[in-house]
């Protein structure tokens, strides 16, 4: 009976085991596939802004507002994060940011850093974005980051 | 009990098989996940590459696009989006258009990865191509130029010689003299802003090269810096009166911005820094901007395009000869045109004429004229450009408008006629390559609306007059451009950018605009979409891609 009982106490701990585990994978791939999906999105939108609401590109910060254009027609974006320290942060994106009351909507929620943007210029013009976006996960923490030449941006 | 316990003991055997299977079974699951989970991760990443790996097709196909225009207006397009036909580069497959309309070449290009055929992704890109800027000033002359008295220009001023502020003459933006001085009559000004004249944002400055340097008088104000500059091999002094800032007749001379000067500084009031005598840096001259025909700019003459080309004489394509070949009616030819569509004109007109001669009695124009194109009291349904090598007359107090306030037009005249040498073109007549006698104006709709209206470049390497706006009209909008000009009693102007990017002046385009489109992704595109991936068609409307994620609006996913 009580090798009985020391085999039965294993597996069920190999199975709660397993079932962690599974749960871990599985948050890692959703956390990670938000992720993509939000820098595929932001990169999209990025590339083809004219002018962002950056004016310094010395240190990261928490929002972007940029014009740009969705479909082919002009819209004002903005992406910004929320949420209280030490997070998890959400980042969050509004298509009509030009509008008296933008609608935001949530794209990533488990976001470890709530400034994710940085920028810089070339001939006094801002042509490009730097997306930092820390996703954090049950186990661990993954950054994951592109930068973005904005094909519009010219001189004034 | 007790016959229970020992039925176990007695078949105990064999549980460690159970066990061993339970065991496996978890391992198995557990197995499963984490290659599932590796799996996934691997798909999404080269699904990812290759979703980036569609953009650079499509910008190969746009690169060669623009290589292939550059080499020739009139390339031929071998992988039309209208057909079937593929250009392969950038790792997959392309398919490009492009339109030409006015000075913009939009080009598209649709970039499939890695085949037409079977594509796992489909990216479609848009990018305009413009002339660069080549007018950004307002006014421009190659010789001395004079702003008559009550004159108001909004927008920057350029002469490579003196330029004259007349009396309460009133520039909103500033003045460049590159080998002349600035003179100021009383109450000229050089603001940086004017609410009357909507005008905001400009320097105020006024920088010279000449030894003239600047000069005003009572009630003169610059609003910005004045600099007095000199040829860097002059020798600047504090107590020269070459290249300095001086008043004329006492009064109040204000400069509000810094007052530098290789010559003294004398006379000003306000101003923020004072540097005479010290070596000041001459304006660089600006290039006259050059213009070249080229007939494959414009739409053909075949084209169905209202700005398409028309050519006197007549020349169509294939051969397309505009501007190589010229004839003796070729003004009258225009002007007949002109006189049966001059209430509602628009197109590109690239006139020829051979030996061009000075107008005959320049503002008494008719559309029988055969010396001088005839402008009189023409009416615009769209844009018109036209190119010749002949004068051009705008008549007596002719009106330039359009067919109704919703239409705006941009009006490009091109005259490269020469005067002979020793004759003159002055605000009441000459021989001129561009001239209108009293009050010609252009109706530029709405002051405070650059969109509207019509916007005028008037464009010459010779000589150009004006005269005489009628005070009552806001100023015409656009710029003058000459080799010299006239501009005589009030003849106001309102810099607009719409004629910044003129076809013909400089062969570099640059590209003004990029966008990306979308495009409907193929079936097959879906499939093996691991949880994730999809989402990047959230900047697809909902219409456009039924069954899937659009707007983003979503959100993230509920996490399980």
């Amino acid at each position: 009976m009580m090798v009985m009982g020391i085999i039965a106490s294993s597996v069920m701990m190999v199975a709660l085991r397993t079932f962690t585990t599974t749960a871990t994978i599985t948050d890692r791939r959703d956390v990670f596939a938000d992720g993509r999906v939000a820098l595929d999105q932001l990169s999209k939108q990025l590339r083809q802004a004219e002018s962002t609401d950056l004016t310094d590109c010395s240190g990261a910060v928490s929002s972007i507002t940029f014009s740009g254009y969705i479909d082919g027609a002009p819209a004002t974006i903005e992406w910004r994060t929320t949420g209280n320290s030490p997070g998890p942060y959400s980042l969050e994106q509004s298509r009509d940011a030009g509008a008296a009351s933008p609608h935001f909507a949530p794209v990533v929620s488990s976001l470890t850093n709530d400034t994710p943007f940085t920028c810089a210029s070339h001939g006094g013009v801002i042509d490009q974005v730097t997306v930092s976006l820390s996703l954090g996960t049950t186990t661990s923490t993954v950054l994951i980051a592109t930068d973005v030449q904005l094909r519009n941006a010219q001189q004034d | 009990m007790v016959t229970l316990m020992r039925r176990l003991r007695r078949e105990e055997e064999g549980y460690s098989l159970v066990i061993a299977m339970l065991l496996l079974a978890i391992m198995a699951v557990l197995l499963v996940v984490g290659l599932d989970a590796g799996t996934a991760s691997l798909k999404q990443s080269s699904l990812a590459v290759e979703w980036s790996k569609a953009l650079t097709v499509a910008e190969a196909g746009l690169n060669d696009s623009i290589t292939r225009l550059g080499e020739s207006r009139s390339a031929a397009n071998p992988c039309n989006m209208s057909g079937s036909t593929v250009c392969t580069g950038g790792g997959g497959q392309y398919q490009v258009s492009w339109t030409q309309t006015g000075g913009k070449i939009i080009v598209t290009s649709v970039g499939y990865f890695p085949t037409k055929t079977s594509p796992s992704f489909t990216r479609e890109i848009q990018a305009t191509y413009e002339p660069v800027p080549a007018f950004r000033y307002a006014l421009f002359s190659q010789t001395a130029l004079d702003i008559k008295n009550g004159a108001t220009i909004t927008g920057d001023i350029y002469s490579d010689g003196q330029v004259t502020v007349g009396q309460n003459a009133t520039i909103c933006g500033s003045v460049l003299s590159s080998a002349g001085g600035v003179s100021f009559a009383n109450g000229g000004q050089v603001l940086q802003s004017d609410a009357a004249l909507s005008c905001s944002g400009k320097s105020g400055k006024v920088w010279t090269g000449g030894p003239t340097g600047i000069v005003g008088t009572q009630q003169v104000v610059i609003s910005g810096d004045a600099i007095a500059g000199a040829p860097s091999t002059t020798t600047c002094s504090s107590t020269s009166s070459s290249y300095a800032i001086t008043v004329s007749g006492g009064g109040t001379y204000s400069v509000q911005g810094a007052a530098g000067a290789c010559g003294m500084i004398s006379g000003i009031t306000g101003e923020t820094a004072s540097t005479p005598g010290v070596t000041t840096t001459a304006p660089v001259p600006v290039t006259f901007p050059a213009f070249v025909f080229d007939p494959d700019n414009y739409p053909a003459s075949t084209s169905t395009d209202p700005l398409k080309l028309h050519c006197y004489p007549t020349d169509s394509p294939p051969t397309n000869l505009c501007g190589s070949n010229q004839s003796t009616t070729a003004i009258a030819d225009f002007n007949a045109y002109i006189a049966a569509h001059k209430t509602s004109l628009t197109g590109t007109f690239a006139v020829w004429q051979t030996s061009p001669q000075p107008m005959d009695t320049a503002h008494v124009c008719t559309t029988a004229s055969t010396t001088q194109i005839c402008l009189d009291g023409i009416t615009l349904s769209g844009d018109v450009t036209i190119v010749t090598n002949a004068p051009v007359d705008f008549g007596n107090t002719s009106t330039v408008s359009t067919t109704s306030s919703s239409v705006a037009a941009d009006m490009t005249v091109v005259s490269t006629y020469q005067p002979a040498s020793g004759t003159t073109c002055t605000t009441n007549g000459g021989d001129c390559s561009i001239y209108g006698q009293n009050s010609v104006e252009f109706n530029a709709g709405t002051v405070s609306n650059p969109d509207d209206g019509v916007v005028g470049l008037l464009y010459t390497t010779g000589k150009m007059a004006f005269k005489n706006h009628p005070a009552s009209q806001p100023p015409g909008e656009g710029a003058l451009y000459a080799g010299s000009m006239d501009l005589k009693n009030g003849y106001d102007i309102l810099y607009n950018s719409r004629i910044d990017r003129v076809l013909g002046f400089g062969t570099t385009y640059e590209r003004t605009l990029w966008q990306e489109l979308n495009v409907e992704r193929p079936a097959s595109s879906t499939v093996g979409f691991a949880r994730g991936l999809a989402p990047r068609d959230r900047d697809v409307p909902a219409r456009s891609r039924p069954g899937e994620l659009h707007d983003g609006r979503h959100g993230p996913r509920p996490r399980r």
